[in-house]
């Protein structure tokens, strides 16, 4: 199952959402998660955190979507921010390189603390 | 008869069709699982495991993105997963009778795209390469594709 649930944080500007995400990011979900992003950017809101702690597998089909997300923000000025990731996803993103991209936090407070 | 050295000897093995209709990629998860509670008292190391799926679920979707497309049908392609866990290696074995892989992709050549470029795809085939010992592809007289993966793993 994927599910996307998008939150604003009442704390920060109100511009930076959280997008939950669950399940499995990979060649069914990853144009769901970019339409999710699409909305949120077009809407105003390019600073983005993306919660993947009950993302337990990730392919190269949801990479290519995260890297789309981190490009989407950051046209409008924006930033990307992913939290929790788990033991497979932190593989995925070391392997890729792309952890050195996109900044990575433990938990979704750690990234709002660093926002 | 020679008898089969321990190395060769098979602890598991799982095999099943794959489609995209049904959620092929799931089905692939599927397999997995029920490959791995096989060897539930044989298990591979967590890291190996995981890198393993990885390369798995990349070739499965490199299958049904391109072999599977301008297909006649899935019907006609039966995409197909073998998974077995010999004493010290596993091996995925796919098989399907789609369209070959294009002549341009260069298995050996094949690079995982540099993190500065942002690239959103070309992750794939380099993320497979990169996780196991070795990725072969060839097309059979018959038209059948045929990927093997391959990965050496650590004895429990």
């Amino acid at each position: 199952m994927f599910v996307i649930e998008s939150t604003m944080d009442k704390r920060l500007e109100r511009e930076t959402a959280v997008i939950r995400v669950e399940g499995r990011l990979d060649l069914y979900a990853a144009d769901t998660l970019r339409g999710e992003v699409q909305q949120h950017v077009t809407g105003g809101r390019a600073n983005l955190i993306l919660d993947l702690a009950q993302v337990d597998f990730i392919d190269s089909s949801g990479l290519g979507a995260i890297v789309g997300a981190l490009k989407s923000v950051r046209k409008c000025g924006g930033m990307l921010r992913i939290a929790a990731l788990q033991a497979q996803a932190q593989e995925v993103m070391r392997l890729t390189t792309l952890d050195r991209v996109i900044p990575t936090f433990g938990s979704v407070e750690d990234a709002l603390n660093t926002a | 008869m020679p008898s089969t050295p321990p190395s060769e000897r098979r602890l598991a093995f799982r095999a099943g069709e794959f489609h995209l209709e049904a959620g092929g990629v799931d089905r692939v998860h599927g397999l997995l699982q029920e490959f791995w509670a096989e060897l539930e008292h044989r298990p591979a190391v967590a890291s190996q495991r995981t890198r393993f799926e990885i390369a798995v679920v990349e070739i499965a979707t490199n299958v049904l993105r391109y072999a599977c497309e301008e297909a006649d049908g899935f019907n006609s392609v039966h995409p197909r997963l073998e998974l077995e866990r010999l004493e010290a290696k596993l091996i995925a074995r796919f098989t399907d009778r789609g369209r070959m892989l294009a002549a341009e992709v260069n298995l050996e050549a094949c690079s995982m795209p540099a993190c500065e470029e942002l690239a959103e795809g070309g992750y794939g085939l380099p993320l497979a390469r990169t996780c196991v010992d070795a990725v072969n592809y060839r097309r059979t007289p018959d038209g059948r594709n045929i990927w093997l993966l391959e990965m050496a793993i650590d004895s429990r």
